[in-house]
């Protein structure tokens, strides 16, 4: 089967500045893809790079076959990619309702009514915080929230940015398990930056390390993990 | 005396565009992060188009009449509102998309005033050219009005009371009121609110960002426009009307705190109180000391220079950002 | 239509020009581009030296003449029929309060003027005791503007030097006519008799003066120490943490410098003109045409600076030369032209090459090495602190 998103030698980077040297990489659909790496390797950058937030000076991008290099991130998010960023991924000074509705934006007024209860069915908490802004929910409401307004559009691929950062080790659990969830039920592909590297492989299928916006390996998430040196060596795991 | 009722009715009516001005720059302020320096001259824009309505209308013949609101409204929110546009598009974003720092920016936007001052004149000159060569008489009258002109006398009023002072409390209290229905009730001022605050994810989401800030644009330059048609009401028509109205503008907008409508509305009108009775008892105080009149009127931007400065100094994020509900139980005005 | 071009008087007028706006340019580039400071009231440190010379200086100058030279001046009055009509024996004494109204001013510089004419080593004098005085005022000013600039935001601290200019220069020093005169203005008495004829020449000379004088002293502000640590602490907010206090100081000294340099160009403008008038002294003249020559000079480059005033001047006498012609073709007054012009420059300027004709030199700005170095020598005395520090074993 072919890979639902191929990423092919790209370079990218923010304006005149690179980030990203020749990156390739396959997600394969319905997986679990995981990127680590150290501190600004670059993560991030590789994420805002599929979803048309950077420049990209050289290379391909594909999503189900279809070229989306250098599209416009309101026309990536149409082809049925949704990207959570790291941080500020939910408008604080609405409240959640008006969130919910934002993420609907260009559904009509009835689907998106449809899809707001579909979520709301999924997310009970968010039901009881509907006029609140989000600026008073905790970390976790609101990593449930960003994630809440990416599934209104149903999307085949979902990009996470560490949703975990910055949360209680059990919070940051329940949001993985929701993760594991959003693939097994609704079958959507995740790809997952992860800070935390040890939970991430394991609960991934594929994984790439990112060292210096240089690709240092790709494969099974599970390899990674149990690699005798790499592990060790950039993500402070006990060998 | 201690209350002038027709002091308080011209207040009304200057208190009110200052209101509009100082919220509709705050606006301009929230979606672009530059303090726009041209902002008053929109405003002076707007009174132009109450002498072009005044000399094409014929009003200049038939004296006072509602016309001059009718049609100067209209003409001057959507002449105005289309200038700020411009600026934003062709200015503005083009150049903060390019990373110009923020000083690069605000000098562009005086650089604009100067285009917009020099377009003025450039009217003011043709509109004199055409006035002194009228076989009209009475157009003829008009040849100093694009430079100094009073256009009060071409204002109808109600029950004795100049329309300015109505009509501008009245446009200030719609607009605030329409503005506040219009972010929380519609799905586009929703979507204004949530571009302003994060326009990165509003794009994600699929929200025209680019859109909304140029609606928005076009709406506060529409304000300051109509806001000039009332100011035109209050003082002498000049092509650089708004040089010195800025600082009181500004003086508004800090008030508020730069990041609410609400606020800068509010902001603006207290600034126009401030100048108007500032002034006022400063004359009386200053006239029972030396037994002369005293005539200050002139420095009004006294009061809204030392609101500035006593506002940066003090409360930076401007009366928005005070606690209210502890104020008030301080006041003993709640408990 | 003929155009009269005289050669001469078109160089002295653009030399003048050049080295005023020479002067104003590098004290604007010395705060905003050197410093990050915005200062968008520019107009207001020019205005100031101007105004000082025509109600300070003129009012002062007339007093001590009075005083000291009593006789002599009464004796000047009373040799000219039309004045020893007005003034008597009694006004001696209040005679720098003629300076009020436009009638006594004219009158008042008429004497000034004949005595200066006997008296020209004074009037030396007197001009250099002004100069002094308008230099230092504008030093104060910047004192007292460098509070809230220490504090502001840069946009807020832009707004509320644009406020306080506009407000002295178009409410204060039109209406109030004690201060200037209001929109008339008040003509200064001929303080530079020596010159003879030639006052403006001697002016405009003793302009290009000051401005390759204050042309070096940028210079030397700006390749010191203490120039270094300003571009760092512009181009990096943290730094301005770590080196806090020496920051807030030299940004106040910025002002205070640069502050007295506008005064300065104001005061010898004003003695160049013979007058002052406040409507001179504008938003368009003096803030927002020195930031269109930094800007396509180059922003944080005297050089850059000089290269801006240049062409711009340049610009200006080319336009005032095609006025003449331009004017019975177009149906408004060609000046427009010219200020719309100027703003589209400075758009046009931003979008292709913000970082002007002659960018910043690159090999001159941040190096922290050598800033900690600078501060290093200049804070700590002992040689073996300064190698732990360098270590990293303690800290400053
Ligand atoms: N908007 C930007 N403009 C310029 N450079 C940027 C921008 N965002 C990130 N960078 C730079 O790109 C490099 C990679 O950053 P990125 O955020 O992609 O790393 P990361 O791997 O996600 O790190 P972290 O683990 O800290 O999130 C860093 O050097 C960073 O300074
Ligand atoms: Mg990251």
């Amino acid at each position: 089967m072919a890979p639902i998103l191929e990423v092919k030698g790209v370079d990218a980077g923010y304006g005149k500045l690179q980030i990203l040297f020749n990156v390739s990489m396959e997600v394969e659909s319905k997986d679990i893809f995981v990127i680590v790496g150290p501190n600004g390797s670059g993560k991030s950058t590789l994420l805002k790079t599929i979803f048309g937030l950077t420049r990209i000076y050289k290379g391909s991008i594909r999503f189900n076959g279809e070229e989306i290099t250098g599209k416009p991130p309101h026309d990536i998010a149409k082809t049925g990619i949704a990207y959570l960023p790291q941080t500020d991924n939910v408008f604080a000074q609405l409240t959640v309702a008006e969130n919910l509705k934002m993420a609907a934006y260009t559904l009509p007024s009835d689907l998106a009514e449809e899809r707001i209860s579909e979520v709301l069915e999924r997310f009970p908490l968010l039901k009881a915080r509907l006029k609140d802004k989000a600026m008073t929910l905790s970390g976790g409401q609101r990593q449930i929230l960003a994630m809440a307004m990416s599934l209104i559009r149903k999307p085949k691929l979902m990009l996470f940015d560490e949703p975990t950062a910055a949360l209680a080790p059990k919070l940051a659990a329940e949001i993985l398990d929701e993760i594991i969830k959003l693939r097994d039920e609704l079958g959507i592909t995740i790809i997952l930056v992860e800070q935390n590297a040890k939970k991430a492989l394991q609960m991934g299928d594929k994984a790439l390390l990112l060292v210096g916006g240089r690709v240092m390996y790709r494969g099974g998430a599970k390899e990674l993990l149990e690699h005798p040196e790499l592990g060790a060596l950039y993500l402070g795991l006990k060998k | 005396m201690v209350l002038n009722v027709q002091l308080f009715l011209d207040t009304m009516a200057y208190a009110s565009v200052l209101g509009l001005l100082s919220m509709s720059l705050t606006l301009t302020y929230i979606v672009s992060r530059v303090p726009n320096f041209a902002h008053a001259t929109f405003a002076a824009i707007g009174s132009y188009m109450v002498l072009i309505v005044v000399w094409l209308l014929g009003i200049y013949k038939t004296g006072p009449s509602w016309g001059v609101y009718y049609a100067s409204l209209p003409l001057s929110f959507i002449v105005v509102g289309a200038v700020a546009l411009l600026q934003y598009l062709i200015v503005l974003r083009p150049l903060a998309k390019k990373g110009i720092s923020i000083d690069g920016l605000m000098i562009a936007t005086l650089g604009i005033d100067i285009i917009l001052v020099g377009l003025l004149n450039i009217s003011a000159d043709f509109l004199e050219d055409i006035f002194q060569q009228s076989p009209d008489k009475d157009l003829r009258k008009l040849v100093t009005y694009p430079r100094s002109g009073y256009l009060s006398s071409y204002e109808p009023t109600i029950m004795g009371v100049t329309a300015s002072s109505i009509l501008g409390p009245l446009l200030l209290v719609v607009s605030t009121v329409g503005f506040y229905l219009f972010l929380t009730k519609t799905k586009f001022g929703t979507a204004m609110r949530a571009a302003i605050e994060n326009p990165q994810l509003a794009e994600t989401l699929g929200i025209n960002v680019n859109l909304v800030y140029s609606v928005s644009w076009f709406i506060a330059g529409g304000l300051a426009g109509m806001a000039g048609v009332i100011m035109v009401m209050t003082t002498k028509l000049n092509p650089t009307m708004g040089w010195l109205l800025i600082v009181s503008v500004f003086a508004g907008s800090i008030v508020g705190g730069l990041g609410s409508l609400f606020w800068g509305a509010v902001g603006g009108l207290l600034v126009g109180f401030l100048e108007q009775f500032g002034v006022y008892y400063t004359q009386i105080i200053l006239g029972a000391l030396t037994g002369e009149t005293v005539s200050l009127g002139n420095y009004r931007q006294v009061f809204s220079l030392g609101a500035i400065v006593v506002m940066l100094l003090v409360a930076p994020q401007g009366l928005a950002s005070l606690n209210w509900g502890k104020i008030l139980s301080r006041l003993g005005l709640r408990r | 239509m003929p155009i009269e071009l005289d050669i001469g008087t078109l160089a002295q007028s653009l030399a003048y020009f050049i080295a005023a706006y020479t002067i104003v340019t590098l004290s604007l580039n010395l705060e905003a581009g050197f410093t990050g400071i915005p200062n968008f009231g520019k107009h207001l440190f020019v205005a100031a030296g101007a105004f000082v010379v025509a109600s300070l200086g003129n009012r002062l100058s007339a007093y001590i003449v009075s005083v000291l030279y009593k006789d002599e001046i009464l004796k000047l009055i009373q040799e000219d029929p039309l004045l020893s009509k007005r003034i008597t024996e009694a006004d001696i004494g209040s005679l720098w309060s003629m300076y009020a109204d436009p009638l006594g001013n004219r009158d008042l510089d008429r004497i000034m003027d004949k005595f200066f004419a006997q008296h020209p080593e004074l009037g030396i004098l007197l001009f250099i005791l002004i100069l002094i005085l308008a230099v230092a005022i504008g030093g104060l000013l910047g004192l007292l503007i460098s509070y809230p600039a220490l504090r502001l935001r840069g946009e807020y601290l832009a707004i509320l030097l644009l406020a306080a200019a506009e407000m002295v220069v178009m409410a204060i020093g039109y209406y109030w006519k004690p201060l200037v005169g209001g929109t008339t203005g008040l003509f200064l008495p001929r303080y530079l008799a020596v010159f003879g004829q030639k006052v403006i020449l001697g002016v405009t000379v003793l302009l290009i003066l000051a401005a390759v004088a204050m042309y070096l002293y940028a210079q030397r502000i700006a390749n010191s120490p203490a120039g270094r640590m300003m571009r760092a602490v512009r181009d990096d907010e943290l730094a301005a943490a770590s080196l806090g206090k020496d920051i807030a100081k030299v940004r106040r000294d910025v002002i205070i410098i640069s502050s007295a340099m506008a005064a300065l160009a104001g005061a010898l403008i004003a003695v160049h003109t013979g007058s002052v008038v406040s409507t001179h002294y504008q938003r368009f003249s003096w803030t927002f045409i020195p930031w269109a020559m930094m800007i396509v000079g180059g922003v944080a480059n005297n050089s850059g600076v000089v290269v801006g005033v240049a062409i711009i001047m340049v610009l200006q006498k080319f336009v005032d030369i095609v006025k003449p012609m331009l004017a019975p073709v177009v149906p408004f007054d060609p000046v427009w032209l010219y200020q719309i012009g100027l703003g589209l420059v400075i758009i046009l300027m931003l979008y292709m090459r913000p970082q002007g004709i002659i960018p910043e030199k690159p090999s001159r700005t941040v190096n922290f090495e050598e800033i900690f170095e600078d501060v290093l020598e200049d804070k700590v005395e002992d040689e073996q602190a300064k190698k732990m520090i360098r270590e990293g074993r303690a800290t400053p």
